[in-house]
């Protein structure tokens, strides 16, 4: 392990651990991109350099500033957070549980696995060449697919709140 | 070769794609709109039916074109043509847009055709999200109702939860064999040692917490009633029939071809689970009063049902849940499209509503009475014999709790359908005007009623062709 | 790729900074100067010879202005904002050659900090980051002038970096490679303005929005928004936005210059460096030109501009070049 890799994984969990525990949105908003920086730090030390730019061009550059758009907006004034309702609150002895039981069971087989021999990669790993072919001649299919999907996502975002011109001004 | 065996698929894709297009030029005409998906889909079931029997793997083994998926393919696509065919009238009364919902209900099938024929993780969630993201939509194009906005809403918060914990059992599942193909995924997983097997148990529970939601397994059922009840009538019938059944047809073949090992040694987690599931929506819905709500409860039983075909992890739970999947299909889609055409009458959706329908239309009554029968499971109707497939396979692999468990909830389902049933011969209606379906709804009731009895007088034709369809060749 | 060490690297690094620094500092005069005389006017001349004191005298008055936090702001964010946006500005440039590398006896000096095989992509991702001081800064400094400013930069930015992004990608086609240095040496025979000349024109537009400047500067509108995402900004803060403005502009004029003028390529008589500065110095000019020229365009104008003119033009482009990539 590289001191890059073990820098960055650090730098991705603080970022999600900011997450959950900022307080004000926008805080939590700023971790999560630090979350995917060192997510990209993690790509970046393991060769993959072209996913490291994507991720920091696609999630850091373009998804969370659309987040920060609609936060911004959402929280103007800023005002503290709500608390957990006496509802929720009530089941979160459970919600432990289940959260420490999952946990337990991933940390278990980390703990017992054998850790394993290095696997070598392809010279091209991780090269803008080596990325296209696998999007696009191995994995084709799914790849249109998923334009599908972004298809099906802009029209269900279109048709529920988009406004309706037959409707008129209400 | 393969784009024969695609062909359905890219009829859907390119039916989808025409009806958003169609939908932005003719936006009154509902019922053309519906012409246009009636004859699409057709297209492709006859494309389907044409190919039922070869198997092949395509795309470098992402999807398997064999009799399994075929099988649900042909579900899938007869829900469409009933759906289609039913809520033209339904579309247009309330001011849904029409394009939209006819393309959303088609590109979703389609997301239930590559979950039903995946053989490789990327593409089953991949499916999976087409279907998903369509129908957060479709539950809530009815603008103007904000039932169905909460329906919508509630939908996307748990579907948006559930694809992270399918992702996350997706990403552990992948880190410890190496690959994302389901067959690669058995062979490496026949090969772990013991002391892996936790990540394998991890990377399960969460597919199955994943898409157990999707099935509205107890207890992953939560936003069930709530969506199935506020989204628009023939999108409730959508979600119950086809989004669950290519759920189930993901997990039966997650289980049987990638983690078959597993499979067996959690048939009591996943018997326990049908026990659960059936039993609390069998008494949840005694309780209810609206008739989509009722029926919601109803889908939980009976995915609880359909959960036993999957615990007993054998070739004939496979054929049982099958038989099931497509018989449940043609009765849910019977109900919902009488609730579409009480609707149409301007009724409520309260099961009130059916109070002294025998007089109104004794015809419909009596088909009601044939679709309550099966659900309940009673002879002569194809769900009595889906039941007993279902029974049969849980007691050959000897888990005759569950056969028996499975029984003693059809007893305990038989009050709420019976008491639609009273409802209609014995209860004063507020009106005596005589109901006249129109002619969709009268061809849609004529063949979802005409198949449960079809199938359950003469049912041996399509247990032969289930019985043959394995998914371990 | 050389392995650079790391002392190497520092060197460069500290060079360009205050390379950039000084450049800042007399751009901001000669922007001063040049709209002076555009507007038949002198232009600031008190201050020195031909106002050339001028930029140290705003820095020093600007290091010693109160430093002002809105009583509401988020203190910590207010801060963080401007050093986002100097820093992204910096390392963006960090990708950018100015020359072939340098050889000065044994040693080969490569004229920039790094050259990576995506280049291109880095680069922006670097400018895709920017838009964060911008945003942030307007959120936290809990004013409406603000947060209307930083609403339209995000906007405006995101909606205008895909044309960026799509008209670049023709590029990318033509030189089949994703480092800026093999770009300009595809550019050998023909510079790619000649061979992609609707790209180059959509580029330049696009950069012209992500940098904010006339006629897309809307999130600075003095008229309507006081001075936008950074009205409650002072002293330094408000030095280090603008230094990184005008930071990006040389970059972006940098990037115009690699990808479609043939980067440091021109007739031998004049050494690379100095073909390529006087290129980016068209460029820069060719800024402060629009600025004093064009009316800024209103807001719904820009956005409609953006998504039904410029990214249609810009895929069927694409498209255009892919097909005479793939069938020439």
């Amino acid at each position: 392990m590289s001191v890059a890799l073990i820098v960055s994984g650090a730098l991705a969990i603080g970022g999600a651990l900011g997450v959950i525990l900022a307080r004000a949105p926008v805080h939590s908003v700023i971790a999560l991109i630090v979350n995917f920086l060192g997510l990209a730090g993690v790509y970046l030390s393991l060769q993959a350099e072209f996913l490291a730019v994507a991720q920091v061009i696609v999630y850091a550059g373009a998804v969370m500033i659309l987040f920060l758009f609609v936060i911004a907006l959402l929280t103007v004034k800023r005002e503290p957070m709500e608390r957990l309702t006496a509802r929720t609150a009530g089941r979160l002895p459970l919600n432990l549980l289940a959260a420490f039981a999952m946990a337990f069971l991933v940390v278990l087989a980390i703990v017992r696995s054998d850790p394993g021999g290095s696997v070598a990669v392809p010279s091209n790993f991780g090269t803008v060449r080596a990325m296209g072919e696998t999007l696009l001649v191995t994995h084709v299919f799914p790849f249109e697919i998923a334009a599908l999907v972004l298809l099906v996502a802009v029209v269900g975002v279109v048709v529920l709140v988009g406004r309706r011109p037959e409707k008129g001004r209400e | 070769m393969e784009f024969r065996l695609i062909a359905p698929e890219l009829i859907l894709a390119g039916l989808g794609l025409s009806l958003v297009t169609l939908g932005a030029v003719v936006k009154k005409n509902s019922r053309a709109l519906a012409v246009v998906g009636v004859v699409g889909s057709l297209a492709a079931l006859a494309v389907v039916l044409a190919n039922f029997g070869l198997t092949q793997d395509l795309f470098s083994n992402q999807l398997r074109h064999d009799a399994y998926a075929s099988f649900f393919k042909v579900v899938f696509l007869v829900i469409l043509i009933l759906l289609f065919t039913g809520s033209a009238q339904y579309v247009r009364d309330r001011r849904m847009p029409a394009g939209e919902f006819y393309a959303l209900t088609t590109l979703a099938t389609l997301g239930g055709f590559l979950m039903a024929g995946s053989l490789d993780l990327i593409t089953i969630f991949l499916g999976l999200e087409l279907l998903s993201i369509a129908s957060y939509a479709l539950a809530g194009l009815l603008k103007g109702d904000p039932r169905s906005q909460e329906a919508s809403i509630k939908f996307f918060l748990v579907g948006a939860l559930t694809t992270a914990v399918i992702l996350f059992g997706i990403s552990l599942l992948y880190g410890l064999a190496g690959t994302t193909s389901l067959t690669g995924i058995a062979a490496a997983v026949a090969g772990l040692s013991s002391a892996e097997f936790p990540l394998l148990a991890a990377a399960g529970l969460f597919l199955l917490a994943g898409l157990g939601v999707k099935i509205a397994a107890v207890p992953f059922h939560m936003w069930a009633p709530d969506t199935y009840d506020g989204a628009p009538t023939p999108v409730s019938a959508f979600l119950i029939t086809a989004s669950e059944a290519a759920a189930f047809a993901v997990l039966l073949r997650l289980f049987a071809v990638a983690l078959p090992s597993l499979a067996e040694r959690w048939q009591l987690i996943l018997g326990l689970m049908a026990l659960v599931t059936m039993t609390y929506g069998n008494v949840t819905a005694i309780l209810q009063t609206r008739t989509k709500r009722m029926l919601a409860y109803s889908a939980i039983a009976q995915a609880g049902y359909v959960l036993v075909g999957l615990a007993v992890a054998s070739p004939s739970g496979v054929s049982a849940v099958l038989y099931y999947v497509l018989v449940y299909a043609l009765m849910t889609v019977g109900a919902f499209t009488v609730v579409l055409l009480l609707a149409g009458e301007s009724l409520g959706e309260e099961i009130a509503d059916f109070n002294g329908l025998s007089r109104r239309s004794p015809l419909v009554a009596l088909m009601v009475t044939i679709l309550m029968l099966s659900l309940i499971g009673i002879p002569p109707t194809a769900g009595f014999f889906g039941k007993l497939l279902l029974y049969r396979a849980a007691v050959d692999s000897g888990m005759v709790w569950l056969g028996l468990a499975t029984v003693l909830n059809g007893v305990v389902s038989v009050p709420y359908y019976y008491r639609i049933v009273r409802n209609m011969y014995l209860e004063q209606g507020t009106t005596t005007a005589a109901l006249t379906p129109t002619v969709p709804i009268a061809i849609v009731l004529i063949l979802a009623v005409g198949g449960t009895l079809l199938l359950g007088i003469v049912p041996e034709p399509l247990a032969r062709v289930v019985a043959a369809i394995s998914l371990t060749p | 790729m050389v392995a650079d060490s790391l002392v190497a690297v520092t060197i460069r690094s500290l060079v360009l900074i205050i390379v950039l620094l000084t450049v800042f500092a007399y751009l901001m005069l000669f922007e001063r100067k040049f709209l002076g005389w555009f507007h038949l006017r002198l232009g600031p001349n008190r201050t020195g010879p031909w106002g050339l004191a001028q930029p140290i005298a705003d820095g020093v008055k600007m290091i010693f202005k109160e430093d002002i936090i809105p009583r509401d702001a988020d203190r910590f964010i207010f801060k963080l904002a401007p050093v986002i946006s100097l820093f992204v500005a910096f390392a963006a440039f960090a990708v950018i050659p100015v020359g072939p590398p340098l050889k000065i006896g044994n040693w080969t000096v490569p004229l920039s900090i790094a050259d990576p095989n995506a280049g291109v992509l880095v680069l922006l991702a670097f400018t895709s980051l920017g838009v964060y001081g911008i945003a942030l800064g307007g959120w936290a400094s809990q004013s409406k002038y603000s947060l209307l400013g930083a609403l339209r930069s995000t906007a405006q930015m995101i909606s205008y970096e895909l044309t960026m992004g799509m008209s670049l990608v023709g590029v990318i086609l033509l030189a089949g490679s994703l480092r800026l240095s093999d770009i300009v040496t595809a550019q050998e025979s023909l510079w790619f303005i000649v061979r992609q000349p609707v790209g180059f024109i959509l580029f330049f537009i696009s950069v012209v929005a992500e940098v904010n400047r006339v006629p897309f500067d809307l999130p600075e509108a003095e008229t309507e928004l006081v001075a936008g995402y950074h009205t409650e900004y002072s002293g330094m803060r408000f030095a280090m936005f603008a230094i990184a403005e005008y930071v990006n502009m040389i970059t972006v004029s940098s990037l115009v210059t690699l990808l479609y003028l043939g980067g440091w390529r021109g007739p031998a008589f004049l050494p690379p460096v100095v073909w390529f500065l006087l290129k980016v110095s068209f460029f820069v000019f060719l800024f402060i030109w629009m600025r004093a020229t064009l009316p800024r365009l209103r807001y719904d104008r820009l956005m409609a501009f953006g998504w039904k003119v410029m990214l249609p033009v810009a895929f069927l482009n694409l498209v255009a070049t892919a097909a005479w990539v793939a069938f020439r």
